[in-house]
């Protein structure tokens, strides 16, 4: 399938909500490389990066099928935001949470060796911010990559970024205010 | 043979079908967790004021997927001199003060323990106050009872017993300047940073902060380059923040401390 025939997120979640039963499908395999890197690289567990992945994608699933929820307007934006929720969920409770997956009934994800190695590989080899900064201007891009994933201080973001303080908070406030407004509502 | 991630799909695949075959319609527990949020709301509306005061806080504590552990927390109640000489830990805590200090909190690492989250304080959107039980500054040297601050990215504890004498005040840098921050006595109005060789900078003090940063840095260090760097033997350190004095001002203008830098 070409990039231009490709259905968007978005037609895809509307799919899944008027029923498709294979939109869905799509979408997870479209992102969950990136998602999977994006926590792998987080939590640095592979088994816990694979049950992150799984309850994500399990939250996005049940959120796309809610109708009183509107769907996200910037699908990827959306689901990076239900993993990093996610992440801080578990991290508080000192487990993966797994409600979606009760939810749908999904059993637990068993991996052995070559599933631990694969996660790794992914870890390593995936662009998670590929297709992430289209609503953005490339500084903004940059000043909120640089804060929000890579958890730098707003000193070291001026300092590269050759601006103010100052300046690298508002830009990456305007943009994550900016990706809010795209991302819309986030029922994870 | 597929792996996890095909498998996990065909899961969802098969709960999406199952839901399809219901078709998209409000569930009852759709509704019913509507009404709920309803009613939580308007016990929070109602509430508010005590909720402020008594809502659990458990933020995370450090990184520890890259530490391997987490620091621990303590209800003990703060050191009263500490206390009785800076007024913003004599206010409540409040939602602000959780909401801005919560990313700050990263900065602790497994060598604090007992962090006092009830002392927990923004001092300014990006700066917290972190009192904690102990916390370990070298190997075999700790203080008991510090008052640490942080700026996300730093971490400095000092002695919370120094702090009416001395303050805290932490310096760092960028490529080109040396920063100051702190916190500062009741009765601190301005701090001045008078760096040697250079023009002295004043800054003034709100809700027992400051925060000041001068052009200047003290010239560049030479240390050894790692094994197997193709160079020299010894490159240009970082950088180092310019030395100077800190007087503290009160609000006629009048040097008042500290007691000692």
């Amino acid at each position: 399938m070409s990039g231009m025939t490709e259905p968007p997120d978005r037609e895809l979640l509307s799919a899944c909500r008027a029923g498709d039963p294979e939109a869905f499908g799509v979408f997870y395999v479209r992102h969950r490389q990136r998602i999977l890197a994006y926590l792998a690289r987080r939590v640095r567990q592979p088994e816990v990066a694979a049950d992150l992945m799984a309850e994500t994608f399990a939250a996005a699933l049940v959120a796309t099928r809610d109708r009183d929820a509107p769907v996200a307007s910037a699908p990827l934006a959306w689901l990076f935001t239900i993993a990093r929720n996610t992440l801080i969920d578990s991290r508080r409770r000192g487990r993966v949470e797994a409600e979606a997956r009760k939810r749908l009934g999904l059993s637990p994800l068993v991996l052995d060796d070559q599933d631990l190695e694969r996660v790794i590989e992914i870890a390593e080899a995936t662009d998670i911010l590929a297709g992430l900064p289209e609503t953005l201007s490339a500084e903004e891009w940059e000043a909120v990559r640089r804060r929000v994933l890579d958890e730098e201080a707003y000193a070291d973001i001026a300092g590269s970024l050759r601006c103010s303080e100052a300046v690298a908070r508002k830009r990456v406030s305007r943009a994550l205010a900016q990706l809010r407004t795209a991302i819309g509502a986030v029922h994870a | 043979m597929p792996d996890f991630l095909d498998r996990y799909g065909a899961q969802l695949h098969a709960a999406q079908s199952r839901s399809a075959a219901l078709g998209p319609r409000r569930t009852p527990r759709t509704v019913a967790r509507r009404r709920a949020a309803l009613i939580a709301l308007a016990v929070l509306v109602l509430a508010a004021p005590a909720l402020a005061l008594t809502r659990p806080w458990d933020p995370v504590l450090g990184r520890p997927d890259i530490d391997g552990g987490t620091p621990s927390t303590s209800a003990a109640p703060l050191v009263v001199s500490v206390r009785d000489s800076l007024a913003v830990l004599r206010r409540e805590q409040t939602e602000q003060d959780r909401r801005l200090a919560e990313p700050l909190l990263r900065a602790l690492n497994p060598r604090t323990e007992g962090v006092q989250l009830e002392g927990v304080r923004a001092l300014r959107d990006g700066y917290a106050l972190i009192p904690v039980k102990r916390v370990e500054i070298a190997p075999n040297r700790h203080i008991d009872d510090a008052i640490c601050l942080s700026d996300g990215a730093s971490l400095g504890c000092h002695p919370a017993q120094s702090v009416p004498e001395t303050g805290v005040v932490m310096l760092s840098t960028t490529e080109t300047q040396t920063r100051i921050w702190g916190v500062v006595p009741d009765g601190v109005a301005r701090v001045r940073f008078e760096p040697e060789g250079h023009a002295p900078v004043e800054t003034t003090v709100e809700a027992n902060f400051f925060g000041l940063s001068v052009d200047a840095l003290e010239p560049a260090r030479r240390v050894p380059a790692p094994p197997g760097y193709p160079g020299p033997s010894m490159i240009p350190g970082p950088p180092t923040p310019v030395s100077g004095v800190v007087r503290w001002l009160d609000e006629h203008g009048r040097v008042v401390g500290p007691a000692r830098q």
